[in-house]
C-alpha cells in the first residue's frame, strides 16, 4: 500500500486517539506524525496476523501514553528545578472562540475537571475508557489494541467508570 | 439542592462530556508534515554514514596503528636483555651479587 494513502486513511483516528490522551492540538499532532514515522520505518516488521490498522492504533496509544509520562517527568524535574530558581514558564496558550464566554468557562473547567479525573485512573483503564468513547472502535478491536480479552476489557470499562465517579464526586464534595 | 443531588448531577454532566468530545479539525498539510518530518531524518543518517562514519573509522584506525606501535617499541626494549646469562647479571648487578653467587637463583 503507498504511504501516503495509508497516512491519510488513517490519520484522523490517530490524530483524535493521541489528542484524547494529550487533550492539545499541537501535542497530539506532533504525537500523529511520530506514530507514521514509526509505521514507516517498521512495515516491514509488520506481521500480518495483526490488522495493519489495529498495529496503526497501538503504536498511537503506546506512543501518547510515552508523551504523558515524559511530561510527567518533566514536570517532576521542573518542580525540583524551580525549587533552585531555574523554573521556564510553560504556558498553554487558550485561543478565543465566538461562543458565550461564561458558558465555554465552565465547559472549559468541566473539561478540565474530567481530564484530570482521566489522568487519575490507571493506565489501562484510562486506555479503555478513551478508546470506548471515541467514534469508531468497537470492543473487539479495543480489546485487540490493548491485548486484552473481550470481558477482560468490559471489566476494565466498568471499573474505569466507576474510579471516574468516584474522583469526581470527591472533587465535587471539595465544591459545595 | 441538597449536597448528594447536587454532587449526583454535576458528576452526571462532568461524565456526559465523554460522549460529546472535541473532535481533531481536519490538519490537510498533516502527510507533509510526517513527509518532513521521514526527510529530515534520513538526511541527518545519511550525513552521518557519508561524512561521520568514516571520519570516525579512520580515527579509530590511526588510534588502533598507534597502540600497536607503541606497544611493539616497548617489546623492543623488554628483548635488549637477551640471553639468561645477561638477565642473571642484570639481577645479581641489582642485587649487588658476586657472579659467583648466581647459583643461589639456581638458574644456571
Amino acid at each position: 500500500m503507498d504511504f501516503e494513502v495509508l497516512v491519510k486513511a488513517h490519520q484522523e483516528k490517530v490524530r483524535n486517539t493521541c489528542f484524547r490522551y494529550v487533550n492539545n492540538v499541537e501535542d497530539a499532532d506532533d504525537i500523529a506524525q511520530e506514530v507514521f514515522v514509526q509505521v514507516y520505518e517498521s512495515l516491514s516488521n509488520f506481521r500480518e496476523e495483526a490488522q495493519l490498522s489495529t498495529w496503526i492504533y497501538r503504536i498511537a496509544v503506546n506512543k501518547s501514553l510515552d508523551f504523558l509520562r515524559m511530561k510527567k517527568r518533566k514536570k517532576r524535574f521542573g518542580i525540583i528545578t524551580s525549587l533552585f530558581g531555574f523554573s521556564e514558564e510553560n504556558e498553554e496558550e487558550v485561543l478565543p472562540s465566538d461562543s458565550d464566554p461564561h458558558m465555554e468557562l465552565e465547559e472549559n473547567e468541566r473539561n478540565q475537571v474530567l481530564n484530570n479525573a482521566i489522568e487519575m485512573l490507571p493506565e489501562n483503564q484510562r486506555t479503555a475508557i478513551i478508546l470506548s468513547k471515541l467514534d469508531g472502535y468497537s470492543n473487539k478491536e479495543i480489546a485487540v489494541i490493548m491485548d486484552v480479552s473481550l470481558s477482560a476489557l468490559e471489566a476494565l470499562i466498568h471499573r474505569a467508570k466507576k474510579n471516574l465517579q468516584k474522583h469526581l464526586a470527591n472533587y465535587f464534595e471539595k465544591q459545595f | 439542592m441538597n449536597k448528594k443531588d447536587y454532587i449526583d448531577q454535576e458528576v452526571s454532566k462532568t461524565i456526559g462530556l465523554l460522549d460529546n468530545q472535541f473532535e481533531m479539525p481536519p490538519n490537510p498539510f498533516f502527510y507533509t508534515r510526517v513527509k518532513a518530518r521521514l526527510d529530515k531524518k534520513y538526511k541527518k543518517r545519511n550525513v552521518f554514514s557519508a561524512i561521520l562514519k568514516p571520519a570516525l573509522f579512520t580515527v579509530l584506525f590511526a588510534i588502533n596503528l598507534g597502540t600497536g606501535a607503541w606497544y611493539l617499541s616497548g617489546d623492543q626494549e623488554d628483548t635488549q636483555i637477551e640471553s639468561r646469562k645477561e638477565l642473571i647479571e642484570t639481577l645479581s648487578g641489582d642485587l649487588n651479587l658476586d657472579s659467583s653467587h648466581s647459583d643461589i637463583f639456581n638458574l644456571e
